[in-house]
């Protein structure tokens, strides 16, 4: 499941959506804000995205993962608006029978969603100055 | 014939077009055709090749046609995560 969320994650409420007693590992990545961004201070992220295509997109990846490793569970959700440095920006879990699978399928999730899934982020630095990381 | 298209605008695309949806009446036959008369429209800088078409919420191909009451999106290179 794939949702998005104009507040804070709340991690204790997404981890307690897993309950798969098949499932022996569950790992769980957390994208967080860093205060730095190309070589510059970051005073805050702004994150647009639309859920229809975000979720669809998630969705795509999440079946090409199965097919490689024995998921169980995943659960991801991402924050859109402001987000402050500290801040928890993604929060994806993925559980499987052994550890080896859920590490290497966690990984190929999260690195096929920052390549694929349309969420946009402007990174806002000190003295005002912002970019639209990845623009064309 | 003319259609009336549904236009929303992301990132650095609304910004530069200065408004988040626009319906436009167009002729285009296809998304690249379409993205190409609101790039000269906008005078967007980014190349059709540097985004990627969305029609009513599904990512397709540049040659995707269009039709009466469609809603488009055009997606800049993604950075969530």
């Amino acid at each position: 499941m794939f949702t998005l969320s104009d507040t804070p994650i709340d991690e204790a409420a997404l981890r307690a959506e897993f309950s798969a007693h098949t499932a022996g590992a569950l790992v769980v990545f957390e994208g967080v804000v860093r205060d730095y961004g190309h070589g510059r201070k970051v005073v805050r992220l702004e994150y647009e995205a639309t859920l229809a295509l975000a979720n669809a997109e998630y969705e795509a990846i999440v079946q090409e993962a199965a097919r490689v490793y024995p998921i169980i569970w995943t659960r991801c959700t991402h924050r859109v608006g402001t987000v402050l440095p500290g801040e928890t920006a993604i929060w994806l879990g993925v559980a499987s029978a052994h550890r080896g699978e859920a590490f290497d399928a966690c990984r190929y999730i999260i690195d096929h969603i920052k390549a694929r899934v349309p969420i946009w982020k402007r990174e806002c630095y000190e003295g005002g100055e912002s970019v639209w990381i990845n623009s064309p | 014939m003319t259609k009336k298209i549904e236009v929303c605008y992301v990132a650095m695309l609304k910004e530069r077009v200065g408004r988040g949806e626009e319906s436009v009446e167009t002729e285009a036959g296809n998304l690249e055709a379409l993205y190409g008369e609101l790039s000269r429209r906008h005078e967007l800088p980014w190349p059709a090749s540097a985004m990627r078409p969305a029609l009513n919420d599904r990512i397709v191909s540049w040659d995707t046609t269009i039709k009466d009451g469609d809603r488009v999106m055009f997606l800049p290179p993604p950075s969530g995560g």
